[in-house]
């Protein structure tokens, strides 16, 4: 039985005198502990394929299986890191990392524990009494992963998490999120818009094509890159020669589009 | 040595911030000096009918036999009442009204023209039919501090709802929120700053709408100091409850500036 089965999802947006179709027919799978990453054009639907995922939003055809099951029943086993951290700026860092278990009704003493812990993986460990506006953008974005990884999710869907970082803290965050996911055996879907960050990042990569989002191809990155850390992926060898294959497939998207 | 020279640099810049602060003072008290003083002296001068404008030493000599024979207390006192339970009720009433709205938009889209129509009515208007209605005493004069705050903040407020950021939203959703924690924890928590800004209109409203309530009923508190004040032509009597409300008010819009300290500290 495969992980996460997404089934024939189609999403229709209606407006006052007309509708567009921003998803067609998409269909894949995720076997556990696989890191796929979702890349294509702006306004392929990106955002809205994730959402579907998470169950936040129902589509108008086709359903998503977590384990068998319809995903809008099990809500709970999802993590999910948007573009920004989102932290809320009247809680503690602590509150923030524990808005999951305190949604949830989970009052076990040992979470506060477990924050802590993870809060200390990520080197931020010192700042989990004070209030999110003093932190700074990666710092918080450390924080949101933390937030996001204290309800022990079985599936990790996140939204473009580093777009709004600078590179070097990108690149730093891609390897923390990397070691972070492979510790804990996570099952992920990456959602970006650079093609870098999901060959570094990923196993799998699926290209969409937009108006209506379409599955347009899917790549396997090579095994020596699915085995490195994001850092040294993009330093390797085979890294240019895999990102060109990319590329020029989106290119050729585009070119088709235009 | 460079570390004393920043040192130096430090209590430099702390001085200039306090003598800034000094003249900003120095300033605010002269003004109030010369407003005051100028005020008795063209009175005096009958540069100004002290017959309308009276003179600040008329009104403090009137001040102190009030206080002397004890009668003001009982007008304060009144006045205040009416007016910390009507910006009350009216500001709480307000806001539970909001939270409705957010909660069945439906009940949100059908009522929106006749909360439209509500706000741009003058409530003052309503003043003779309250008064008819709930009796010529305090729950009519409180009944109009609310009826004039309630509307601009179920407006106010429910549009500060609106506008929270979805991204909050969808933060607790993945958790698993319900209708009521998203409430709790993102909408109501972010909207502080715009209930405080109504708050602070509201400390106004209520004053109008029971210094009003006071003029029509007559009886008691400092709006009635003033329509009789009017009516045996005492000016001194209408600028002292004047000057008295316009304390009031500002200590009460001091008390909310203490609570949005209070309420959002860490943004």
């Amino acid at each position: 039985m495969t992980f996460l089965s997404v089934k024939n999802i189609s999403q229709q947006y209606f407006s006052h005198n007309s509708y567009t179709k921003a998803l067609e027919n998409i269909c894949f799978d995720v076997s556990e502990g696989q890191f796929l990453s979702l890349i294509g054009p702006s306004g392929c639907g990106k955002t809205t394929l994730l959402s579907i995922i998470a169950g936040l939003i129902t589509p108008t055809a086709g359903k998503v299986l977590l384990e068998g099951k319809e995903m809008a029943k099990e809500k709970l086993q999802i993590g999910y890191m948007l573009q920004q951290d989102y932290l809320f700026p009247w809680k503690t860092i602590m509150e923030n990392v524990l808005l999951g278990p305190h949604i949830q009704k989970n009052r076990d003493p040992s979470l506060k524990e477990k924050a802590e812990q993870l809060l200390e993986e990520m080197g931020i460990g010192q700042t989990k009494n004070s209030y999110p506006n003093h932190l700074s953008g990666g710092m918080r974005q450390r924080v949101s992963l933390a937030r996001t990884m204290i309800t022990d999710p079985k599936l990790l869907l996140l939204d473009e998490p580093f777009s709004a970082l600078d590179y070097q803290t990108k690149l730093k965050l891609e390897n923390l999120v990397a070691s972070t996911l492979k510790t804990y055996k996570k099952t992920s879907i990456l959602v970006t818009h650079d093609i870098e960050e999901a060959i570094a990042m990923s196993d799998t990569i699926i290209l969409l094509s937009s108006n209506p989002g379409k599955i347009h191809s899917t790549f396997t990155v090579p095994e020596e890159l699915q085995n490195m850390t994001p850092f040294e992926a993009r330093h390797h060898t085979t890294f240019p020669s895999f990102f060109k294959k990319v590329w020029k497939e989106m290119e050729n998207l585009e070119s088709k589009a235009g | 040595m460079s570390q004393k020279q920043d040192e130096l640099r430090f209590i430099m810049h702390k001085q200039k911030l306090k003598k800034e602060k000094r003249l900003v003072t120095y300033w605010q008290l002269f003004l109030f000096v010369i407003f005051f003083s100028s005020w008795e002296m063209f009175s005096r001068l009958k540069w100004i009918d002290p017959l309308v404008f009276s003179s600040p030493s008329r009104i403090s000599r009137m001040f102190m036999d009030k206080v002397e024979d004890g009668s003001i207390w009982m007008h304060i006192q009144v006045t205040l009442l009416e007016t910390v339970a009507g910006f009350i009720i009216g500001t709480v009433a307000g806001i539970l009204l909001a939270g409705i709205l957010w909660w069945f938009p439906r009940v949100a889209k059908i009522v929106d023209p006749y909360l439209v129509i509500l706000n741009a009515m003058p409530k003052v208007a309503l003043g003779p039919i309250i008064i008819v209605a709930l009796g010529p005493g305090y729950f009519s004069i409180i009944a109009m501090g609310v009826v004039i705050s309630i509307v601009i903040t179920t407006i106010v407020v429910y549009s500060a709802f609106r506008e929270v950021d979805e991204n909050y939203i969808k933060v607790l959703r993945t958790f698993g929120a319900n209708r009521f924690q998203i409430f709790k924890e993102a909408i109501f928590p972010a909207s502080f700053p715009s209930m405080i800004s109504t708050f602070k209109v509201n400390v106004g409203l209520s004053w109008v709408g029971v210094i009003v309530g006071e003029f029509l009923v007559s009886q008691k508190g400092l709006g009635y100091l003033i329509i009789y004040g009017f009516q045996v032509f005492d000016f001194t009597l209408v600028l002292s409850s004047l000057l008295l409300i316009a304390v009031f008010a500002a200590l009460m819009y001091q008390a909310v500036e203490k609570l949005e300290k209070k309420l959002i500290h860490n943004r």
